[in-house]
């Protein structure tokens, strides 16, 4: 089977209580967290602010989206290890911003040699024989799969209560390249403590970094060449 | 209408209001209604502009532009307002990774020139040395990516950004990028040197947060660090 990587990111989201109007460009280089070259880029590239509740911005390697209790600084040039120093130098900065969650999350597209090998994928994802008994004359397609991973019981009770550490995985079609392509996101998603600020996102950033990013590697190659036609 | 493919639609400066109105019933606050308390005499319509150097050059220049325009959106960060609202979640959807479809696939490419995206090589290096009348310093390599092999290294700092020189001292950490780089058909790899930003630790400040990490390794569930 034939594929190759064609991009990949990283996006780390945390939810918690911030103020969109203080994470500027200008801040971030006032606490030493970007060079001057990357808060001109973001001051020359998209902005917004929107009542205190939105904040969005762009240098060339990242991107930095706030929008009311939802932070979410992303890479454009591919994962690298200071979007963790970024997100880590915010966090140390503010401690006391109350955080809810962490998420550290990474994104590949896909492209597969032919039609075959990527049709062959889907379908050992979501095996289609009973859609297809159910519509004989309809062709059935994954357009979205999530799979969450948890060996918290929380997950099956009535209440589908988040479990606090959790994995979840998306797949669809890539929407960045037209053939053959697929979308596969992994979420490797913390609850925080409130109460105590930022502090506990840190450790999270400084030691799960790497692991998460080598799961996700590794589960996405496994998925991949496990599905071989 | 697809919420992925609709963000691209924000280019077209008629379309906006539409695109708001449609977005009001995903955002928790429409947006729409802030626009309303604007003016009585002025429609739901967002004021757009492009933003530059003189309206954002400081915090205080920010507040001061939040105060007296309460919506002032440039046209590409229009893109967020059309996401699905998940904001309780630290879920990333390719929804939410709009703003990098909106740009080309690699701002570096060219008809004859392609840098990939992705970087095939990383490595985290450590000051060793400095030696500032050859303009050079030495330093240990460990692999990130792409290699399983510790290096070091001499590095000249013309190899630097201006920014970073002078972040250049013993036991600064830095990493170098290494992309594949095809002009004309024939493959070549470019380096990016960049040194780690961080606010300025104490030494007790890294070790709470090393024993924490350890804690947390561990354990399943995140150490509190201790302020």
């Amino acid at each position: 089977m034939g594929y190759r990587i064609v991009r990949s990111d990283a996006i780390i989201v945390a939810i918690g209580a911030f103020n969109p109007a203080i994470v500027t460009p200008d801040w971030l280089h006032g606490r030493g967290l970007i060079s001057e070259a990357d808060r001109d880029h973001c001051l020359s590239k998209m902005q917004a602010l929107v009542e205190n509740r939105i904040m969005a911005f762009d240098a060339d390697w990242f991107s930095l989206r706030l929008v009311e209790n939802q932070l979410a600084l992303s890479t454009s040039m591919g994962v690298t290890p200071r979007l963790r120093d970024l997100a880590l130098g915010v966090f140390s900065i503010l401690p006391e911003t109350p955080l809810s969650a962490l998420g550290l999350n990474f994104v590949a597209d896909i492209q597969f040699d032919t039609s075959n090998e990527y049709h062959q994928f889907g379908d050992t994802l979501v095996p289609k024989s009973l859609w297809n008994e159910l519509y004989p004359d309809k062709n059935a397609g994954v357009a979205s799969l999530v799979v969450a991973i948890d060996s918290d019981p929380r997950l099956q009770t009535p209440d589908k209560k988040r479990a606090p550490h959790q994995k979840r995985f998306t797949i669809q079609p890539s929407n960045v390249i037209n053939v053959n392509a697929v979308h596969i996101a992994f979420n490797d998603h913390f609850d925080l403590d409130k109460r105590n600020g930022a502090r506990d996102s840190l450790p999270l950033l400084t030691n799960q970094w790497e692991r998460s990013q080598e799961e996700s590697d590794r589960a996405m190659k496994f998925l991949v060449e496990r599905t071989k036609a | 209408m697809s919420k992925g493919l609709g963000t691209l639609s924000v280019y077209a400066p008629g379309t906006v209001e539409s695109i708001l109105a449609l977005n009001s019933s995903v955002l928790r606050r429409p947006i729409e209604s802030t626009s309303k308390r604007r003016s009585n005499e002025e429609s739901d319509s967002v004021r757009i502009v492009e933003p530059n150097r003189s309206n954002a050059a400081s915090i205080e220049a920010w507040t001061q532009l939040a105060s007296t325009d309460p919506v002032v959106i440039p046209v590409d960060a229009l893109e967020l307002l059309f996401e699905e609202n998940e904001l309780d979640a630290t879920l990333t959807s390719k929804t939410r990774s709009a703003a990098t479809r909106l740009r080309p696939a690699n701002p570096l490419l060219t008809p004859i020139e392609f840098i990939a995206s992705n970087p095939v090589g990383i490595w985290e290096g450590e000051v060793k040395e400095i030696d500032l009348k050859d303009s050079v310093f030495t330093a240990s390599l460990r692999p990130i990516k792409g290699s399983n092999t510790d290096m070091s290294g001499e590095i000249s700092f013309d190899q630097l950004n201006p920014d970073d020189i002078p972040l250049v001292k013993p036991g600064g950490i830095f990493y170098i990028e290494q992309f594949r780089r095809t002009v004309k058909g024939q493959v070549s790899f470019v380096q990016a040197v960049r040194f780690r930003r961080l606010p300025a630790w104490s030494d007790q400040s890294i070790q709470k947060l090393e024993q924490a990490a350890m804690a947390l390794a561990n354990s399943s569930r995140p150490a509190r660090v201790a302020s």
